[in-house]
């Protein structure tokens, strides 16, 4: 993994810098988070591009990829695949690494959707971002809420959650700046991965769909490169081989339950008004 | 509403159907890189595929996916088979005894799944 994340996980007493330090000597001035709790396909790939391309007056300078990293649920792939996936992006080129970081934040997935969105807008601030690209089904499973539900609370709010206008837009409301995107797919007319509201061709679009790069995978075939770089491919089954398995199941949830959970004593916590 | 589920095609399945009528259904995705046969799932014989594996779901494509590798591997069999890919083709598979055998192997999915034999480049 890169020495970055590595020293943040071993605590080896050397100062590192936190990635708002880190962003500030690089000297980026427009950065765009990018959530994630996958391994990235193309798709996800085109997503971080395209978003990176709304800055100020020129395309943000950063993309920092944000992942969760804790408890997730079954089926969904390994953390230490989804950060060295990641990685592996930049490793082989297909975001520059001048423009792309990759860091993690310890916690849970509880799969929230729109309120989960605020909790990843907080964190991406606080981190120095200055935007964070929003997808469809963001932080989703299932169909409990609609795939744009995150979009619809960065674009106008959700009165029923109190917020009757988007967080950036609220009295001391958030400063970071929402990128909603829809989504990319492969177009068989057009010859290449295209944006939906941009191809006229929806008729014929392959959307990507990550179970069913998920259900390729497990079959053991290795998905195309035009959906997945082979070097990212590489690395899952690398951590496969690890743990015999490529996703996340029982065992493994018995393992990083052991490695990550950390006791802590009770704290109170003053209420101020 | 009917929904779909996909069989990804390998050279070796590819042979298998050659000839047969299920050869004329196969379609190209992502450009060709990939060949699939496409099968229509009347919406209470996707009710029950969901009930019967619990971590199957419904994609944003409205395919029914995450099933185990073992009722991937099973329905392909039956394609073969029937040399069809039908509404009957649920009817053989979801039978007792071949639902049965597809719930053994997919109990033993849950701890292990072979890794391919890919060299890792880092």
């Amino acid at each position: 993994m890169n020495p970055y994340l590595r020293i943040h996980t071993t605590g080896s007493g050397t100062h590192q810098p936190s990635p708002r330090e880190e962003i500030q000597r690089r000297g980026w001035r427009t950065v765009i988070a990018h959530q994630t709790r996958n391994v990235p396909h193309t798709g996800h790939e085109h997503l971080m591009k395209n978003a990176a391309f709304m800055g100020d007056i020129e395309p943000c300078h950063g993309i920092l990829v944000n992942a969760i990293i804790g408890a997730k649920r079954l089926g969904d792939f390994v953390d230490e695949a989804i950060l060295e996936g990641h990685e592996a992006v930049s490793k082989y080129g297909y975001i520059s690494p001048r423009r792309h970081m990759v860091t993690m934040t310890l916690w849970d997935m509880r799969y929230g959707n729109p309120l989960e969105s605020l909790l990843h807008g907080i964190i991406r601030q606080n981190m120095g971002c200055t935007h964070h690209m929003f997808g469809r089904d963001h932080a989703a499973v299932g169909d409990y809420y609609d795939p744009y539900s995150t979009q619809i609370l960065w674009e106008r709010g959700i009165p029923s959650f109190g917020l009757t206008a988007p967080p950036y837009d609220l009295d001391k409301g958030l400063k970071i700046r929402p990128v909603n995107i829809k989504e990319f797919w492969y177009c068989p007319k057009c010859g290449e991965i295209a944006y939906s509201d941009t191809c006229g061709h929806a008729d014929v679009a392959q959307r990507f769909s990550g179970s069913f790069i998920r259900g390729l995978i497990a079959e053991g075939i290795e998905p195309p490169p035009i959906i997945f770089r082979p070097e990212v491919y590489r690395v899952i089954v690398k951590w496969w081989r690890v743990y015999n398995y490529p996703f996340v199941n029982r065992r493994y949830l018995e393992l990083k339950e052991r490695e990550l959970e950390v006791d802590l004593k009770p704290m109170e916590v003053s209420s101020r008004r | 509403m009917p929904y779909k589920i996909a069989v990804i095609l390998d050279k070796s399945r590819i042979e298998r159907i050659r000839g047969t009528p299920v050869e004329k259904e196969v379609k190209d995705l992502y450009g060709g890189y990939l060949k699939v046969i496409e099968l229509t799932v009347p919406d209470e014989i996707a009710q029950r595929i969901l009930k019967e594996f619990p971590r199957a779901r419904i994609d944003a494509r409205g395919f029914i996916e995450e099933t185990p590798v073992a009722f991937k591997r099973e329905l392909f069999e039956v394609i073969v088979k029937l040399k069809s890919t039908g509404p009957e083709v649920f009817d053989e598979l979801l039978k007792p005894d071949r639902l049965g055998k597809i719930k053994e192997a997919a109990a033993k999915e849950d701890e292990y799944l072979p890794p391919p034999n890919v060299a890792y480049c880092g």
